[in-house]
């Protein structure tokens, strides 16, 4: 039998390592005790902003627009990451996506992260609850694997892609952008605070301590949802490019429905954000400028009324062609037609007329009136990111008397839908400008309920100038455009047709509108249609007029204006 | 009925120290995973198969281990055999195979391969003791190895392969090799190690934990893991954060920490005086296991008892170590504290053997 002798040296062995580990384990546990701990403290106390629930917005009538809901952000921790594949296989299988697809996010991650501008970290962004816990219980076995699962809040808007511009979206920091959320950022993102707590680093659980407000629209999404209905056939029936329809409630510059094409899903903004597309994302109703035409020629007669430049007896001689500075105004018909009042003015859009009128007015008054009804200045919508557009005046070194001339129709100036729509508006609403809103209530946390009153920003023409121009345009629409006619219904409108330019180069397409109010006497409504390019006709009359026919018809009906023609 | 008499050599100490270790493990285990839904179970999981491992304990010592000689062949295919196997229907986990899975229990090949080849070389050696020389003793016991080493890095489990290869040098050096040889060999070793890192038969990342010990291109977050072991066993000072109060545990710092890492969480909420508790009870059985040996009635009971105690002793040693910054950081528990319902089982079915061996060693003087 063998000597039992080396069972005795291999006991001594052991006990000499076993001796290393004791004293080794004495080193960190007693000397290095207080190193070790604080750098514990540290890394367990995690800061970070508080977030709390971002308010919901709700049509007139209550129904959702946009909510937020528990969600998590998965990201990528560059300094901890080690593992890519074992990580790109956890994370794909938790949030069921393609390895591939996941792998190579996070290499780019890992690649932005060492360049002098890191880029985001995020490698997911609206992960569902149960993806997310799934994810966490797989990495907690993975030790920090350099993945990270932090709760945050995602928006939703259950109603897609309708007054999806309107609305605007919020970003991943979380800060709203564009429409209402960005116009409302502050009054619907809670109260955050930094906190420090200590905390798990993969899983931070916040408990929101405040909540945003709640917003209450003008909007009616039944309203809404036809007048989208409607400019998506527009677009198809006239192969438009985009184009905008605004309702708007005449007495309060309440907006009851605004559509834009092209819109977008706010759902999906972030990705849209992120892709080439990006600049779909701003709202053509409240940011696209464009050369408003014919339309501001209600706004240049009703100017020279009010001043007393002109009356309806006082008559013209169009010969076809005005010139100014070497410069040649012509009608769009390039005709002449001879003596000529105020309503063939309107009835025949003439442009030679017009101008005549504006020199007439002379430049002071002119550009006078044109700031009160609100050209080359913000309405003040409650909207996001919106532009003063362009009005040069005689203060400015680069107008001419040309630009007086083309003003006067609605050319060589630019403005947006909302400001075309809240100028002719006045006219509607007695001479009163009003503010335009779409927020006309919001609902604080403590409970304390804040409603919007209708703001009139200045009197712009008298009453009886006012009535006059709504005479005058009632006429002209019977007479010129009475397809825009719902049955039953007075009509007070004008058409404005103006040339696209892309890049300062005039296209051969055109941008047409037409803004219209009813009851021609007692406005109720006021409505623009805008098209962008309609390719089947590029006239305001054959395009923007009939669908203005049928929102005015639904919105009247819907909203209970009274007809004021007997059938 | 086995002799009565038997059980006045039952080793109760060892026992003693075996149930202490095992309640300490199993509060351990409790204060690691809770809060955690997806290792709630494991406290008592570990309690039952604790209990169930006892019962096996017992079984086993009652068994003569002398009987285990006459399957030791068999035992030798069979783990051949489940090595072989588990490569082509194992469970896939983190790109190793080493899984078995039966209806919801873990088998670990392995685990089991520890034991078995235990067996098979003690007896072989004690077979072959006396024959000259022993160095071909040596050769050939080292070829009935090298298939299973083989299969077992294919795995690739490089920490369980290593301690197989150590518990057979334990048995061919307790078995009577000489000291120039004793020298030989370890240059060999050297050598083998040297050739398997150079030619890439291990992989990228077990190289990377080898250099991060050495603090040798070490990249930020390699070394998480050891890390916050050595930050949780740091902040438990001298009596530690008190039980379930540990930070880096409950805050989920430490990664498996119910498992490979059981002893950081010990360090962290009982301090050092915990801490050492627990190393205490674990040398305890090593040299209880190294005592059976000592005093084991035959060569194969002794060299059985040495194979034991020398597994035992380097799970431990690699595990603490690894935790202290000793060892590279791998996939090894800590034998009856971690949670692990293989590893537990074969533990004590280990200490039965032990029991076995301590029972029987005077049985020749009646």
């Amino acid at each position: 039998m063998i000597s039992p002798r080396r069972v005795a040296v291999l006991a001594v062995a052991f006990a000499v390592a076993v001796l290393a580990v004791v004293v080794r384990t004495a080193q960190i546990q007693i000397l290095e005790s207080s190193t070790l701990s604080s750098r514990g403290q540290f890394q367990q106390t995690a800061t970070y902003y508080s977030q709390s629930a971002r308010g919901a917005i709700y049509d007139r009538h209550g129904n959702i627009l946009a909510a937020s809901k528990a969600a998590y952000l998965v990201r990528v921790d560059p300094r901890y990451i080690t593992d890519t594949e074992t990580c790109a296989f956890v994370v794909a299988q938790a949030m069921a996506r393609p390895v591939e697809e996941t792998r190579q996010r996070i290499t780019s991650i890992i690649a932005g992260s060492k360049t002098p501008t890191p880029t985001s970290t995020i490698l997911y962004y609206n992960v569902p609850p149960q993806a997310a816990y799934l994810l966490t219980s797989t990495l907690d076995s993975l030790g920090r694997a350099g993945i990270v699962v932090q709760p945050t809040w995602a928006r939703v808007y259950p109603q897609g892609l309708i007054a999806g511009p309107l609305l605007g979206f919020v970003s991943l920091q979380p800060a709203g952008y564009a429409g209402v959320e960005g116009f409302y950022d502050r009054e619907l993102s809670a109260q955050g605070g930094m906190r420090k707590e200590r905390a798990r680093l993969d899983l931070m659980v916040i408990t929101p301590t405040h909540s945003g407000a709640d917003l209450v629209l003008t909007l009616d999404m039944a309203l809404q949802s036809y007048v989208e209905k409607q400019l998506t056939a527009a677009l198809t029936e006239y192969e438009a490019a985009g184009g905008t329809i605004i309702v708007m409630d005449t007495r309060t510059g309440a907006v009851l429905a605004a559509a834009s094409a092209p819109g977008y899903d706010p759902n999906f903004a972030i990705d849209i954000a992120n892709s080439p597309d990006a600049n779909r994302l701003i709202d053509p109703a409240v940011s696209r400028l464009y050369e408003p035409g014919s339309v501001v020629k209600v706004v240049t007669i009703a100017a020279a009324l009010d001043a007393g430049a002109t009356t309806t007896a006082t008559l013209y001689q169009d010969d076809g062609r005005f010139v100014v500075a070497g410069k040649t105004i012509r009608n769009s018909d390039r005709a002449a037609h001879g003596k000529v009042d105020i309503e063939d003015t309107l009835a025949r859009s003439l442009n030679v007329v017009a101008a005549q009128i504006a020199f007439d007015l002379g430049p002071e008054k002119f550009y006078h009136y044109f700031n009160l009804f609100g050209f080359g200045r913000k309405t003040g919508i409650d909207l996001a990111n919106e532009p003063a557009g362009l009005l040069r005046t005689p203060n400015d070194v680069q107008w001419s008397k040309v630009d007086l001339a083309t003003n006067s129709f609605g050319q060589g100036m630019t403005a947006s839908p909302y400001q075309v729509i809240n100028a002719l508006n006045a006219i509607a609403n007695d001479g009163v400008l009003m503010q335009p809103y779409v927020v006309r209530q919001w609902r604080k946390p403590d409970g304390a309920v804040v409603s919007k009153q209708p703001t009139p920003m200045a009197r712009v023409v008298s009453e009886q100038t006012a009535r006059l121009m709504r005479e005058l345009m009632q006429i002209a629409t019977r007479k010129s455009t009475p397809d825009a006619l719902p049955k039953g219904y007075t009509v007070a409108g004008k058409t404005g047709t103006a040339d696209w330019y892309l890049r300062g180069v005039k296209q051969d397409t055109t941008i047409v509108t037409f803004v219209g109010f009813l009851p021609a006497q007692q406005p109720r409504l006021t409505i623009l249609v805008k098209l962008d390019q309609p390719k089947k006709n590029r006239w305001a009359a054959y395009t923007t007029v009939p669908v203005f026919r049928r929102v005015a018809a639904y919105a009247a009906y819907l909203l209970g204006v009274p007809p004021d023609v007997k059938q | 009925m086995p002799d009565r008499r038997l059980w006045r050599h039952f080793d109760y100490w060892l026992l003693a120290a075996i149930v202490l270790l095992l309640i300490g493990g199993v509060a351990m285990v409790y204060s690691a995973s809770r809060g955690d839904p997806v290792i709630e179970r494991t406290p008592t999981d570990q309690a039952i198969t604790a209990l169930a491992g006892l019962v096996v304990l017992l079984i086993i010592a009652v068994i003569d281990y002398t009987l285990l000689k006459n399957v030791s062949w068999a035992l030798y295919l069979l783990t051949l055999a489940s090595l072989g196997a588990v490569l082509v229907i194992g469970a896939e986990r983190f790109g190793a195979r080493r899984w078995f899975e039966l209806g919801g229990f873990d088998i670990q090949p392995g685990e089991l391969a520890k034991l078995a080849l235990g067996i098979v070389l003690a007896q072989f050696v004690a077979d072959r003791q006396g024959r000259r020389p022993y160095l071909e003793t040596v050769f050939l016991s080292g070829l009935l190895l090298a298939p299973c080493v083989g299969l077992i890095m294919l795995q690739p489990n490089l920490s369980t392969a290593i301690t197989i290869v150590f518990m057979w040098l334990t048995i061919i050096f307790v078995g009577g090799l000489e000291r120039q040889h004793a020298v030989i060999i370890t240059l060999a070793a050297l050598a083998m190690i040297f050739l398997v890192i150079e030619l890439g038969l291990i992989e990228d990342y077990q190289v990377n934990r080898i250099q991060q010990l050495l603090g040798i291109n070490v990249e930020p977050g390699e070394t998480y893991q050891a890390d916050q072991a050595l930050v949780a066993l740091g902040s438990g000072g001298w009596f530690g954060a008190g039980f379930g109060q540990g930070q880096q545990s409950q805050l989920r710092f430490l990664p498996v920490r119910h498992t490979d890492f059981i002893f950081s969480v010990i360090g962290e909420e009982l301090g050092f005086v915990g801490a050492m508790l627990f190393v205490t009870f674990l040398a305890f059985v090593i040299f209880r296991a190294l005592r059976a040996a000592w005093i084991a009635r035959d060569t194969f009971g002794r060299l059985l008892c040495v194979s034991i105690a020398a597994v035992l002793f380097l799970q431990t040693y690699i595990n603490l170590g690894m935790q202290v910054g000793l060892m590279p950081v791998t996939g090894v528990v800590l034998p009856f504290v971690s949670y692990g319902r293989s590893s537990l089982i074969t533990a004590l079915a280990a200490i039965g053997i032990i029991e076995s061996v301590a029972m029987r060693y005077k049985k020749l003087d009646f």
